[in-house]
């Protein structure tokens, strides 16, 4: 999996490809990691390119989820597929997080919140 | 006594015997061999050495030889030779040449040197074989001149120079014990009488036989001034008649001449660090040229390179046993190239030579020992974690059933394959009683010891949860709060959770976040999933929890799995999914659920093909009969 990392205004803009599991799960927590450490509280993650998940990928997520709540702060998704979508929907775990189509409606949403 | 004061004793006899290795190696020179190469290696790459003017070399040569016609020659030859230079007003001329048997025109040569008194000659001492620590002795003479040269000469000394191990010739013993006086070095006759200082040289550094070690100023074509013997004899003979001579002998003016052979077959040729062949007249050169320019070559004493070993041994060996081996090889590299180039410029700046070979190697032998040692604890350390593993396995087995109940009116197989030593996954199957069967399967995020910690927790409590009067997602409920709260990490566990009253032919069930369980009904073609609206894996957070129930016959079958079954993957990295799993149960309906089972793992394993399993698989299914 390749995690890319990058500012678009307030928003740190994390992207995703390849798998997300259990043996690369660890790159993504160090990644966010970083951002909060640079005092961002707004995350999209866009997962365009990502083919997969697992429960692993999910878990760390969810952690950022929870750590971003702590602090205020606000996470959401974007260009997820049907696939993932479909792990989301048996885990759950789509209530939780924000899903945007596209990485434009997902941005403009982080401003309209503010 | 015991094993760990044994291992100790013998830990200090290896440390003992490696430093007695290391202190012998460096004390006797083992490596002397090596040392000199290195030491040659230094001579000729550094940089050119101030040469003197003031020593010019005068060489019996093939166009002497040519010019004369015959050798040896006439001594009148030599007389010429005498007699021009001390007209030029040659400081003073050394012959390395022995005149030990009469021959004609020795009149003519007495004359020549009694005259102008400033001739030395050489002569060779038959030498003892040198003890250590210990000055050159004498036993006898080897080569002499005659008495009546001698007597009219300037000075003698001896022309000895000693062969190092290798054959080479780099030393010269600046005084020789014969009986009980100590003879000069003629070099060191020569360089005193012309700079005017005593012959007790105490400033010339010696080594510990008291040897002086040449520095040579360079290769023999390319240093000092050489002159044709024949030339300035020539030039002799034409300016007596008054011809323009080829040589003006005014250039030997305050010279010191040394005169030798070197035409073929007739020189005094030894191997030196520079050249395999280099005139032993070149050496006392060197050493004049030495003393004209307070130049020396000095060797650190054993002592010195000693401590210089011990402080790199301590510095690699701190860094190899801190550092990962590839940092410490890193580092070895930059310490061995720092003291390479120190060496260097101490033997170019200050004529200091220390042992260069020995320490590198030993600091290349610290690195591989230290090395090979972590690498064999490592090694041990995997072995004990291999075992742990194994027991962690064993401990984890023990909490899903080692056989499922038997409960009239069921068929039931259960398995679970772990992808890894220890597993994610978990299920149990219950009989409360005789009127209810309780049947949960889960998969634990992540893998590895934390997980089957993680696993282990949630089967001991949804034990103490479930119970035949609770409903299944009041289970899930009071499973999910503890969990979320008694549980720091962030870690979750999805979980499936059915009840079956056999009375009532009801089943009632709770998911949180785990796949549905795959239900066909007899009298149905389609099996669908068992799924409710709501409930998240348990110890994300807080969550409400709903249920359901389905009237199942007999003849319905129920697949309960985790995602190592929906999820396997082939080569191609397409997963097996939900909708091939529901085809072969449909088609495999009437087996028995044991069969089922076998042919549910059998196609998921074929599916994978070599891929390896990645996750692990848990199975049950359940028939009614």
């Amino acid at each position: 999996m390749d995690v890319k990392t990058e500012k678009i205004n307030d928003v740190a803009l994390v992207v995703l490809a390849g798998e997300l599991n259990m043996d690369n799960s660890n790159t993504l927590r160090v990644a966010f990691k970083k951002i909060l450490k640079e005092n961002s509280r707004k995350i999209l993650v866009d997962f365009e390119k990502l083919v997969f998940i697992d429960s692993s990928g999910i878990a760390t997520l969810i952690e950022m989820f929870q750590n971003l709540g702590k602090l205020n702060g606000r996470m959401c998704l974007c260009n997820v597929n049907k696939r993932i979508i479909g792990v989301f929907e048996v885990t759950k775990v789509q209530k939780l997080f924000n899903i945007f189509v596209t990485r434009e409606e997902a941005l403009r949403s982080f401003c309209e919140a503010q | 006594m015991s094993k760990t004061i044994l291992k100790y004793i013998l830990g200090i006899l290896f440390l003992l015997g490696a430093a007695v290795v290391l202190w012998g190696g460096s004390w006797f020179h083992v490596f002397e061999k090596n040392e000199l190469d290195v030491l040659d290696l230094m001579f000729r790459l550094r940089p050119p050495i101030a040469v003197t003017d003031r020593v010019v070399i005068i060489e019996i040569d093939n166009s002497t030889i040519k010019k004369i016609g015959h050798f040896p020659f006439h001594r009148g030859y030599h007389a010429k030779l005498i007699d021009a230079l001390v007209r030029a007003g040659a400081k003073a001329l050394v012959f390395d040449i022995f005149f030990s048997e009469p021959r004609s025109g020795d009149k003519d040569m007495l004359d020549a040197m009694s005259a102008g008194r400033n001739v030395y000659l050489p002569y060779v001492f038959e030498l003892a074989p040198q003890k250590p620590n210990e000055m050159a002795r004498a036993v006898n003479y080897s080569a002499q001149n005659l008495s009546p040269f001698v007597s009219v000469a300037k000075g003698t000394g001896y022309i000895n120079v000693i062969s190092d191990p290798d054959g080479k010739f780099r030393r010269v013993p600046l005084f020789v014990h014969y009986g009980k006086v100590k003879y000069p070095a003629l070099a060191l006759l020569v360089g005193s009488d012309y700079l005017g200082t005593s012959l007790a040289q105490d400033k010339i550094p010696l080594d510990e036989n008291s040897n002086l070690i040449v520095n040579f100023a360079g290769k023999w074509v390319n240093t000092y001034q050489h002159y044709s013997f024949g030339d300035v004899v020539e030039s002799y003979e034409d300016q007596t008649v008054g011809k323009k001579p080829v040589l003006d002998l005014n250039i030997f003016k305050g010279k010191i001449c040394l005169v030798g052979y070197t035409a073929d077959g007739t020189t005094d040729l030894h191997p030196s660090p520079l050249e395999p062949l280099y005139p032993s007249i070149g050496i006392h050169a060197d050493i004049i040229n030495s003393m004209i320019h307070k130049k020396f070559i000095a060797r650190a004493s054993r002592v010195m390179n000693l401590w210089i070993l011990v402080a790199l041994g301590v510095l690699i060996l701190a860094a190899s046993l801190r550092a990962s081996p590839l940092q410490a090889f890193g580092f070895l590299l930059e310490i061995e190239a720092i003291f390479v180039i120190i060496s260097v410029m101490l033997f170019n700046k200050l004529g200091l030579w220390i042992d260069v070979f020995y320490p590198l190697l030993i600091t290349g032998l610290v690195y591989l020992l230290c090395t090979l040692y972590k690498s064999i604890l490592h090694f041990k350390e995997r072995i004990i974690l291999e075992n742990e593993f194994k027991i962690a396995k064993q401990i984890q087995e023990s909490f899903v059933p080692a056989a499922l109940p038997e409960v009239d009116g069921f068929d039931m197989a259960a398995v679970m394959m772990s992808a890894r030593e220890v597993g994610g996954d978990l299920y149990d199957v219950i009989k409360f009683d005789e009127g209810t069967l309780g049947v949960m399967v889960g998969d634990v995020a992540g893998k590895g010891i934390s997980a089957s910690l993680f696993m282990t927790m949630t089967v001991s409590s949804f034990k103490f949860f479930a119970k035949p009067q609770v409903r299944p997602q009041e289970t899930l409920f009071s499973l999910n709060e503890k969990i979320f709260r008694e549980t720091a990490s962030n870690r979750f566990v999805t979980l499936y959770y059915s009840l079956f009253n056999l009375k009532t032919r009801v089943m009632s069930y709770a998911n949180g976040g785990h796949l549905p369980v795959l239900y066909l009904a007899k009298d149905r073609k389609d099996a669908i999933a068992l799924d409710v609206d709501e409930g998240l894996p348990l110890g994300m957070m807080n969550s409400a929890y709903s249920g359901r129930q389905i009237k199942f016959d007999s003849g319905d079958v129920f697949i309960y799995y985790t995602d190592g079954i929906t999820e396997a993957s082939n080569t191609q990295k397409e997963m097996y999914g939900f909708e091939r799993l529901k085809a072969l149960v449909q088609i495999k309906r009437s087996l028995l659920a044991g069969q089922l089972l076998d042919e549910i793992v059998k196609d998921v394993m074929k599916f994978q093909g070599k891929r390896k399993q990645q996750d692990d698989i848990t199975l049950i299914v359940i028939k009614v009969l």
